[in-house]
């Protein structure tokens, strides 16, 4: 019991004092509060997890939720962070990021799918102000409030054909139990199709880079490292525990979602000159990957996805750290990085480290996630999902190899110093990269456990064993 | 005794840590204390180990969760190999940076490349062995890239390209065995046990893509477009490493591939006709380069196409033969490589035309590229005789006088590189060398040279040790 009010009490803290920066504006005080309470909820949910908590009352804390409550933490402390970078008004910034964290923990532990939806709302309205506080122009404002206005609508259509089952509209509802209907399997799959706006899956993705490469690197590190990654968890909420007894229908659209977003993130990014639009295709194309397992549909692939979005997250924001403070200074195309090494060789290697783990090289974080997601794939029968995948991690090094091949050019560019909250982040995620790369055993094992309480607490048809 | 492959991976990757942090001369003095340290303990476990098939071994458990302890075993192949690394990279720190540019990066990817290749050798799990062949896939990339010079931005882009397929295809070959071996091992023991009992498709499969992954990186045709201008754009340091030890990965791949897979005597076959076509068509490529780096790099292609030759034979003694093949091989090309480097470093851009009379001007490295020479061609007191004898005994064995054929190719090699010392003999050139050859250097080729007539004067001493 005590868990929950903590977590609850501490959401409302974080709330309360972000946004009484607004009163105060005093933007160390903000960035201190937003750090303090997130760190401690991300606490909280690292104990509830070790000590393997569970409870589902008003909101629901289990392995799956308390992992990803450590995640978002954590990943929020890193975009508060750079956000303090280079804004002079910080104070407003921290009061949206706070309720945006708050939103992402209610979608973490919701338990019904009113919570969801009021928790996506949260997460999306917020972040349309923050896209617009922190770009030039309104465009992709607008472009983002628009399609999550079209989004949540799609959702909420999708879930209205439950009422008629379960008028309290629990996520636990167990639909294994209703007859699988046309107009049911409708509904599941609008809600699949609206969440796929913010999980960036082809075709439902093509606002993504423009949003991406409009917003401030700042807020992009956000849009691709925890909005998108919260469209993954409520997904998998959605499809496997709401839906379960849908998987064997929903799994082939999965497959076909995964395949396309795959190619479209990594052929559109092989043309890309801008950095930033080029890391916004590579991230779509990495949410393929994230879908594999779901297409896979078994405790084994869904871990593998738990996994993955836990590297990707750190790689993503780790990037567009380095983006962003490229960005301040006006370098934003491939050329523009050129002898990036000479002049900063740290956030040159770096930089190159994110992407590597982003092609899947060992020893880095993301080679476990493919090694995970590709050998789920063929495990659960679908090789050639996994060749798919294989093919394209294999496309995806020519754009990474061309950036290297500028980064590590001769020249002498003008910089000016990297402000020490970037540095912190970058390091940070280095870090994080690095070490689970070098030893992931922890991380794989979390993310099984995790994806074991989504499987066994619902008791779904659709777990098979896993290989090892 | 697991501190002996524990020392022989730390030392190389401390070595290239420490040599990338220090000041030039401190790092030049630690890179090279970390070769001779690594050198004096393989070549120390060869002469008084007593050569059993397992000097030592080490298993620690690594990541339980999907199946993979850290496995390596010293002995037998693998030391024969790091014996040659060790060699080798020793001569590439001392003598292989003619001009003293750059000394930490390069020192730093030396002693990486060397560590890559000591893990990849003495690995006994497959995927152990692939975080050991990506690390030497970057670290090459950026040793043609980062320290090459002419046209090394296509060249490093294309290996980059080309080795990541190679890597694609081991990836998906790794996880079909993954996940299709019984006990999801991936110890080359659990491979070979379950070699018989895979189905068919994986079997042909996995069979198919290592091979296509091993011919890549040999190269043998038709995968060897990013051969030669990897090995002519690199530095000298660069071109003696990643043709002497990064070509093995590829050889020594196909080696275990064949020992742990027991392919059908079919797949010997196309192995043969793939290994003479390739032999063949490096011949006569070779033969029309006026680029003396590029006319090495191909008749590097002929001997590993000759090496592929006794692989294909599968008998212990083609096995045997192509084994002391890669040991030959790799420190005669990187002779070769060294003097040729030093002769560009002396005379600048050189060509096959421009070499007459260097015998007069530079003696010792113009006797020294004749020596290699003929090393490479494998006469009688060098090394690589030792190889071609027992390789075509191996090849007759299996295949009859069929497997004489890509003898022809040899000889054709033997003949071009006969009217190319021809051309360099005469003395009445007019070459005058800027500059001259350092005493780091010259113990360079003395290294070299010892350990091509040790192996080949007194080839017992290994060959007890490879009784396959």
């Amino acid at each position: 019991m005590i868990i929950e009010y903590t977590i609850g009490a501490l959401a409302v803290l974080l709330a309360a004092s972000g946004l009484s920066t607004l009163l105060h504006r005093n933007a160390r005080i903000a960035l201190a509060s937003n750090v303090v309470f997130l760190a401690l909820i991300g606490a909280t949910f690292a104990y509830a997890f070790a000590t393997g908590y569970y409870a589902s009352s008003a909101i629901q804390v289990s392995q799956f939720s308390s992992l990803f409550g450590v995640l978002f933490s954590i990943t929020l402390i890193f975009a508060s962070v750079l956000s303090y970078a280079y804004s002079n008004r910080f104070s407003a910034l921290s009061a949206l990021l706070s309720v945006v964290a708050v939103g992402v923990m209610i979608v973490d532990t919701s338990n019904s799918l009113i919570s969801l939806i009021l928790g996506m709302e949260a997460i999306a309205v917020p972040t349309v102000f923050l896209i617009a506080l922190e770009s030039g122009s309104a465009e992709p404002a607008v472009k983002f409030f628009v399609m999550s206005a079209m989004a949540v609508a799609a959702f909420a259509l999708g879930i209205a054909a439950l009422m008629a089952y379960d008028p309290g509209l629990s996520i636990a509802f167990s639909s294994i139990s209703a007859p699988v209907s046309g107009l049911m399997l409708l509904g599941a799959l609008l809600a699949v199709a609206a969440l796929s706006f913010e999980a960036s899956l082809f075709p439902f993705n093509l606002w993504i880079p423009d949003v991406y490469q409009g917003a401030k690197s700042n807020i992009t590190a956000l849009l691709a490292g925890i909005n998108k990654k919260v469209a993954f968890v409520a997904l998998a909420y959605v499809s496997f525990v709401l839906f379960a007894a849908y998987i064997p229908k929903l799994a082939p659209a999965f497959l076909a979602l995964s395949v396309l977003t795959m190619f479209f993130g990594n052929i559109m990014a092989l043309v890309q000159k801008n950095v930033k639009r080029m890391f916004a295709y590579s991230s779509i194309s990495q949410a393929g990957y994230i879908l594999i397992g779901f297409a896979t549909a078994t405790q084994y692939g869904i871990g593998a996805s738990i996994y993955q979005i836990i590297a990707h997250s750190f790689t993503i924001i780790g990037s567009f750290a380095i983006i962003l403070w490229l960005e301040q200074q006006g370098k934003q195309s491939v050329d523009d990085y050129s002898a990036l090494s000479k002049r900063a060789p740290l956030a040159a290697a770096t930089l190159t480290v994110f992407m590597l783990s982003l092609a899947g090289l060992p020893p880095l974080a993301g080679f476990y996630g493919k090694f995970l997601l590709f050998s789920g794939a063929v495990s659960g029968g679908l090789l050639s999902l996994a060749l798919v995948g294989i093919l394209n991690s294999f496309i995806s090094i020519y754009y990474y190899g061309r950036l290297m091949l500028s980064i590590y050019s001769n020249g002498r560019p003008k910089l000016i110093g990297m402000p020490t909250p970037i540095t912190f982040v970058m390091l940070a995620c280095l870090v994080v990269v690095v070490a689970i790369g070098l030893y992931p055993q922890p991380v794989i094992a979390a993310a099984n456990s995790a994806s074991s309480y989504l499987f066994g607490a619902f008791n779904t048809p659709a777990s098979s064993p896993a290989p090892g | 005794m697991t501190i002996l492959i524990s020392s022989l991976l730390i030392i190389p990757l401390a070595g290239a840590i420490l040599s990338y942090l220090l000041k030039e001369r401190l790092s030049q003095a630690v890179a090279l204390i970390a070769a001779v340290l690594v050198l004096a303990m393989v070549a120390g476990s060869a002469l008084f180990g007593g050569l059993p098939q397992q000097i030592d071994s080490a298993t620690a458990g690594y990541i339980p969760a999907i199946n993979v302890p850290i496995s390596f075993s010293l002995g037998g192949i693998s030391l024969v190999l790091s014996l040659m690394v060790s060699i080798v990279g020793f001569a590439a720190v001392l003598a292989g940076n003619h001009r003293r540019s750059q000394v930490r990066q390069a020192n730093f990817l030396a002693l990486m490349l060397e560590f890559s290749a000591l893990g990849l050798f003495m690995a006994v799990n497959l995927f152990i062995f692939f975080i050991f062949w990506d690390i030497g896939v970057a670290v090459s990339f950026f040793m043609i890239y980062a320290l090459g010079s002419g046209d090394n931005r296509r060249a490093a882009l294309k290996f980059l390209v080309y080795s990541i397929a190679a890597s694609s295809l081991l990836l998906a070959a790794m996880i079909a065995l993954y996940v299709y071996v019984p006990s999801h091992s991936l110890d080359y023991s659990s491979i070979s046990a379950a070699s018989g009992s895979l189905p068919h498709l994986i079997d042909i499969g996995v069979i198919a893509a290592l091979f296509v992954a091993f011919m890549i990186k040999m190269p043998v045709f038709p995968f060897h477009s990013w051969m030669a201008d990897a090995y002519s754009s690199a530095s000298t340091q660069g071109s003696m490493m990643i043709s002497g030890i990064l070509s093995k990965f590829g050889a020594y791949g196909m080696l275990t591939m064949f020992m742990l897979m027991a392919p059908s005597s079919t797949v010997a076959q196309y192995a043969l006709f793939i290994a003479g076509i390739s032999a063949f068509y490096a011949a006569f490529v070779g033969m029309r380069q006026l680029n003396v780096k590029r006319m090495a790099a191909y008749t590097s292609m002929a001997e590993l196409g000759i090496i592929l030759v006794g692989i294909s034979s599968m008998s212990s003694l083609g096995y045997a033969g192509a084994l002391y093949g890669m040991l030959a091989h790799g420190i005669s090309i990187s002779l070769l490589f060294l003097a040729l480097g030093a002769l560009e470093y002396m005379y600048g851009d050189i060509n096959a035309n421009m070499l007459k009379g260097i015998l007069r001007d530079a003696a010792a490295t113009g006797y020294t590229l004749v020596v290699s020479v003929f090393a490479t061609l494998g006469l009688p007191l060098t090394a690589g005789f030792i190889a071609d004898i027992l390789i075509f005994m191996g090849a007759t064995r299996t295949f009859g006088l069929a497997g004489l054929i890509p003898l022809g190719a040899l000889i054709l090699v033997g003949a071009y590189l006969f009217v190319f010392i021809n051309r360099i003999f005469p003395s009445d050139g007019r070459l005058r060398a800027s500059q001259h050859p350092s005493a780091a250097n010259l113990i360079g080729y003395g290294a070299l040279l010892f350990a091509t007539f040790a192996l080949g004067i007194l080839p017992f001493v290994l060959l007890n040790a490879i009784t396959l």
